[in-house]
Formats: structure tokens, sequence, C-alpha cells
């Protein structure tokens, strides 16, 4: 039986080893360099040779920097206006959906559109229906009434933040929608054939009874779509490059690392905004959840 | 019963006109992209905008595919997102199995620490694989990029693929091992048979995260016939920013076969995406 056992388990490290080689080498060996990278003067020319130490001068610079501060209450905002647009259009989306109707599952293979095209093509089409001169978007408000000249959607504070937070919602409410919608159709007929027979009404049962039943997936979808905003990069980076005030962390980090070349200072700043992750997360499963 | 319809408006009325909402502002922007990269000169930039074009041309696709080298990218997104599949999919199955079937220390630990990659900033992934990779000649280069995005899948491929090989029942494999058929024999000749929807969904998402990945191939490729698509696209526009045809066209290019697997297996991918909750 003990050499069952071990043979089982040396057949488990085989059946492991390449995956975690990957796994090693092309994520948890980089997240250490990228803590090593945080305390040293790290640039172009001597990115491979021998970089001096720079202590905790990095993280001090970084917490000493307006812009640092700046970029996270862009980021904060953007992350939490985001997610909860996203829910908000995700929760309408899965209540159409829920009831069977002819071409329902093609409509929500067209729902999910958004979600699965790249975001490449996404921005760039959004940055011409939304051009300024050209755009479709900007003839079609102009024309309803709806605003008077064209707006330039994207380069205009603080409207350029609004217009992504709009393009977040747009792009990631299919996300919310698919798992609301599969709760949904686990809530028991029993409990709207039982509100039938009290009498009550819709929007009675939608708040008494559909949303107690949503109430762990919602919280749920807000965190995870929460942390996936906060790392976002493409979306913001395409739509403004950072903009008019939508310069969100993960587009800092970039300016660091990538316009100048100073790699110690990026490296901090997302070691930073990792535990900011870590720590957000923590305090929200314990105080908001009460996992 | 009564009141309530008096007082609100039908609910088929609402249910048709929020789906007809719904359609136009998912569909619109996808309409647009393609009307706009078939339009001649004078209908893309006329005022009013032109909703049904008159006038049909392809020379956008023509220019794009030739002249600015879209063949040539079209191949390597493909490149990368096959082979990032094919050495997926075997090393996930061989890992999944382990994690969910075999005994062995360290195996909780295990399987709970390979979703770290779900809350790591890619950004932060980005500047140490730019410097480990500068060093190792692999940045630019499409070998590079597919290590990458083979580190970015696995985990979540392994999670989903052990997720489904749990809830299989063990005993047809303990029936096989009985009748002495070794562990790779009872892999090959039940396991797979019985999970191909799960493989094939985590084969499609794999295709489909490479296919549409833009930070690390914009970060790690220098030389133009290695672009993939997204970094191609991204060029493309920097350049030519103002030939709307164009730009529209290459999204096409790359959005159409996205769109196309996914109307073809969106049941594989709707009950994929549920229980692996593929990053985006």
């Amino acid at each position: 039986m003990r050499t069952f056992r071990a043979r089982e388990a040396r057949l488990a490290y085989i059946l492991l080893i390449p995956s975690l080689m990957i796994i090693l080498g092309i994520v948890i060996f980089p997240l250490l360099y990228n803590v090593w990278l945080s305390f040293h003067d790290v640039t172009l020319d001597n990115l491979g040779d021998q970089a001096p130490f720079a202590g905790i001068g990095n993280y001090a610079k970084v917490l000493g920097d307006v812009q640092f501060v700046q970029s996270l209450v862009v980021t904060l905002v953007y992350s939490v206006s985001g997610v909860i647009l996203s829910l908000i259009i995700g929760l309408a989306a899965a209540l159409l959906l829920n009831r069977p109707f002819r071409g329902r599952a093609l409509a929500r293979g067209i729902f999910l559109f958004p979600y699965v095209a790249p975001a490449v093509s996404l921005a760039f089409i959004w940055k011409w229906m939304l051009n300024p001169v050209y755009g479709v978007g900007n003839w079609t408000l102009v024309e309803t009434g709806i605003i008077q000249h064209t707006i330039a959607w994207l380069s205009v504070e603080p409207l350029a933040l609004f217009t992504v937070i709009l393009f977040e919602g747009w792009r990631y409410f299919p996300f919310d929608m698919l798992f609301i919608l599969a709760r949904l159709q686990a809530i028991p007929h029993e409990l709207y054939e039982a509100a039938d027979v009290d009498g009550a009404g819709a929007r009675q049962k939608f708040l008494y009874i559909t949303l107690p039943e949503l109430k762990y997936i919602l919280a749920a979808l807000f965190l995870l779509r929460f942390i996936w905003t906060v790392n976002k990069f493409d979306d913001i980076f395409l739509l403004t490059g950072g903009a008019a005030g939508t310069k969100v962390l993960p587009l800092l980090i970039y300016d660091y690392s990538f316009r100048t070349y100073d790699f110690g200072m990026g490296a901090a700043i997302s070691m930073l905004l990792f535990f900011f992750l870590l720590l957000s997360m923590a305090t929200y499963v314990k105080k908001v959840i009460n996992w | 019963m009564k009141k309530e319809t008096v007082k609100t408006l039908p609910p088929q009325l609402i249910i048709w006109g929020g789906l007809g909402l719904f359609l136009v502002v998912i569909l619109f922007p996808f309409y647009w992209m393609v009307i706009s990269s078939t339009k001649t000169f004078g209908e893309l930039f006329a005022t009013p905008p032109v909703l049904f074009p008159r006038e049909f041309s392809l020379n956008a696709y023509y220019e794009v595919l030739f002249t600015h080298k879209f063949l040539r990218y079209f191949i390597n997104s493909f490149s990368v997102s096959f082979m990032t599949v094919a050495l997926n999919v075997p090393l996930a199955v061989l890992g999944a199995y382990a994690l969910s079937r075999l005994s062995f220390r360290g195996k909780r630990l295990l399987s709970q620490s390979v979703l770290l990659i779900y809350i790591l900033p890619p950004v932060l992934l980005v500047i140490p694989l730019f410097a480990i990779l500068s060093r190792s000649g692999l940045r630019d280069s499409l070998s590079g990029l597919i290590l990458t995005y083979l580190a970015q899948t696995l985990p979540v491929s392994l999670y989903m693929l052990g997720n489904y090989f749990r809830a299989l029942p063990p005993d047809i494999e303990e029936a096989g091992l009985m009748d002495g058929c070794t562990r790779i024999q009872v892999i090959r000749k039940i396991t797979l048979p019985l999970s191909m929807p799960v493989i094939t969904s985590v084969a499609l998402y794999t295709f489909m995260i490479a296919w549409n990945e833009f930070l690390f191939a914009y970060i790690f490729l220098d030389s133009p016939e290695k672009f993939t698509l997204s970094k191609g696209l991204f060029h493309l526009f920097g350049s030519y920013h103002t030939s709307w045809d164009m730009v529209m066209a290459a999204s096409v290019i790359m959005t159409l076969p996205v769109i196309a697997i996914f109307l073809i297996f969106e049941r594989y991918l709707v009950s994929g995406l549920i229980t692996g909750g593929v990053k985006g």
C-alpha cells in the first residue's frame, strides 16, 4: 500500500513538473525579481548588469510623488464606478434574458460580443465613433439635441474619465450578466408563486426575492471585477493614452518603466499596487461579505 | 394582479424595448466598423455620416493586408495562439489530473497558489519579464510571447480542468486500475474521452486570450515581421490614424475570427466562462 501511494505521489510530481516550471519561470521568479528591482536603481543601461542598491529610495520617492496620489484617486474612481456600472447593466441584461423567448440563445451570444472581441479593435471603433469632427456618435447626439456642439469625449478633463468608465460598463457587463443569469435561473419558482398568492407586485418580488437571492453573486462579482479593473491597462491606454485625467496606476507604471525607463520606480509602484489589492481584498472579504 | 397591469407599462413592451435597445447599443459599433472599412473616401468623411453606404470598396483591405503586412501579422497571431493552445492543453490535462486525482504533499497549497495569477497585475509582470526575456534573447520573438501566454493561461486551465475532473465519478477510473491499466492509460482511455467538452472550452479560451492579448505583445515585439495583429493594429493607428477605413479594415480582420469562433462554439464557451471565470 505504501509503495502504491509513493508511486502515485511520484507520478503526480512528474505530471505537474512541466506546468510548474513554466509558472515558476514566467510568474513566480519574475514576481520575486520585481521585488529586487523595486529596491534598485535600474535603467535601460544597467538592466542585466549590477544596478546600484537604492534601499527604500524608490518607495520613498513614489509616496512623496503627487502624481502617484492623483493616479491612485483616478484608479479608484475609474474602478469603482466602472464596476458598478457594468454590474447594473449586467443585472438589467440578465433580467431581460431570464424568461424564455424565441432567439434567446442568439441574443445571449450577441450580448457577449463586447466581452470577447479584442480590446484594440473595440477601442479604435469607439475612438472613430467619438471623433470630434467625423464621429457618428457626436453627430447623433447633436442632431437629437442632447448636446449642442460636438465634444472631444476622450481628450477633455473630466469627460475623458467618464467616457472610459462608460466603455468599461459597455465592454464588461456581459461577464456579470452570465453569472447573474446563472444565479437567477437557480432561484426556486415556489418563492415567486408564494409571493403571487400573497398578492405581491413585480417590484416587491424583485426587491424581496430576487435581490436578496443575488446578494452573494453580486458581492463576489464586485470583488473580482474590481481587482481586474484596477489591474487593467489596455482599455485606457488605447482610448486616451492616459491623457486628460485618466492616468490610472497601471499607466503610471508603464510611463515610469517604458517611457522614462526607470524600471526601479515602475517596479516599486507595481509592488504598491499589488499590496493595495491584497489589502483591499482582505478587508472586503472580512468586512463586506463576512466570509 | 389587475392593479399591476394598470399602473405600469405592459411587461412585454418593456422586455422587447429593452432587448432592442441592448442590441442596438451592442451591435451598432460592430456595424459601424464593418461599413467604415468598405466605404469610399467620400462617404467615410461625409457630414452627415452615411448610415447605409451606396458605394463599396475593398481597397482598405487590400492596402492593409498587402502594403501594411497584415497578412504576416495574421499568420503570426495564428501561430502564437495555436502554439499556446497546443502546449497548454496537454500540460494542463496532466497537471490538473494530478491536482484532482492523485494525493501528494503540498497539493492544497499548490492548488490555491495557482490562483495567484488571477489577482497579479499584468503590468507588474511585464517589467521583470522585459528584463529577463531581453537577457535571454527571447524578448523580440514569438517563442517568448508563447511562453508568456502559456504562463498566463495555464493556471486558469489547471483550475477549470481540475474542477471538472473532480466532478467525474471516480468508480470508472478505479475499475480501469483494477483491470491492470496504468494511470497514464486511465487518463488516455477513460478521463480524456469523458472530458472533451471542457477540453474544447479550455482550448478555445486559450486561443482567444492569446489572439486578443495586447500588453505583452506591445511591449516585447520590436521587429515588424514579428508583430501580432494587436501590435500591428496599434502600430497602424500610430502611423495612419486618419485613414479610418484602413484602421477599421484591420480591426475587422482581427475581430472576425474571434466572433466566428465564439458563435460556432457558443455552448462550450458560455459554460467555460462560468466555471473558469476567464480573466478580462
